[in-house]
């Protein structure tokens, strides 16, 4: 069972700089390292908004420093920080409270768009490559967008992934394949 | 500095675009939407005022929870769902 963290202002007065900022306590500070870059991707992409993401990526470590001490293991903790990161966001972004429901006929049109377009290679600096990604997401359903970017977590599995969109693993495994399929057709367009 | 990235889905395996050797040999792979997605987002650091702020806010946090009367912070800590 995981022990609370030391206190951060020991950690602070145990600088002998004593014009050293404050830091996380040691073992939040591992915890830390080891999530926040997928929180605050996560937060980022679903957002579209770098401020955003970082008062979520804040806020939600806050909440895992409050409760620290009910997590057994690694996984559990992961996907209680997606989680609340997930509920963060939903407030931020109203349109999650009405998710649509898409059709066959909605999926229809993802297909006919380009469809005869090979796939192509594209050539990108990094910072369009993030620019390019936001717009194609943000152009995407939401259940899309969130089945693809909690997939791309290789540590969270399907069934993870499944409790996490309050679906069945086989329909996490439907939309993914509906959900690439809109992501390539959709991302050639924002070349 | 560029990155050359391939998006293709798992039936087609051809490489267009610039199809010189060097080119190739330096362009890197994506196999899924997934892929891109996680080259993306390890391009993309937490900038470091995140890290500062919630610091400070766990050093004011731990403050306040010492001020607290002991059968206080025992109550919470026992009635905290």
């Amino acid at each position: 069972m995981a022990t609370r963290p030391q206190d951060p202002i020991d950690a602070a007065t145990a600088s002998t700089d004593p014009s050293a900022q404050v830091d996380l306590p040691a073992d939040f500070a591992a915890i830390y390292a080891a999530h926040s870059q997928r929180i605050h991707y996560l937060a980022l992409r679903l957002t579209s908004d770098p401020i955003q993401a970082q008062d979520v990526t804040h806020d939600v470590f806050l909440k895992a420093f409050r409760k620290f001490d009910g997590f057994r293991g690694n996984s559990a903790l992961r996907t209680w920080l997606y989680r609340i990161t997930l509920n963060h966001c939903s407030h931020l972004r109203q349109s999650w409270a009405a998710r649509k429901i898409h059709t066959a006929e909605d999926d229809a049109i993802f297909d006919r768009v380009d469809a005869q377009a090979p796939n192509p290679l594209h050539v990108l600096e990094t910072k369009e490559l993030g620019e390019r990604i936001q717009r194609t997401l943000d152009s995407l359903p939401g259940e899309y967008r969130l089945v693809l970017l909690l997939v791309a977590d290789q540590e969270l599995s399907y069934e993870q992934v499944a409790e996490l969109t309050e679906q069945s693993p086989d329909a996490v495994r439907g939309k993914l394949h509906r959900a690439r399929k809109a992501f390539i057709r959709a991302f050639a367009r924002t070349a | 500095m560029e990155q050359r990235h391939q998006l293709r889905t798992g039936s087609e395996s051809t490489v267009e675009g610039e199809s010189t050797q060097k080119a190739s040999s330096a362009a890197q792979r994506i196999e899924t939407p997934e892929d891109l997605i996680r080259l993306d987002r390890d391009s993309i650091p937490v900038p470091l005022e995140v890290r500062t702020r919630l610091a400070a806010a766990l050093q004011a946090e731990v403050a306040a929870d010492s001020q607290r009367p002991w059968w206080r912070r025992w109550w919470d800590g026992n009635t905290e769902g």
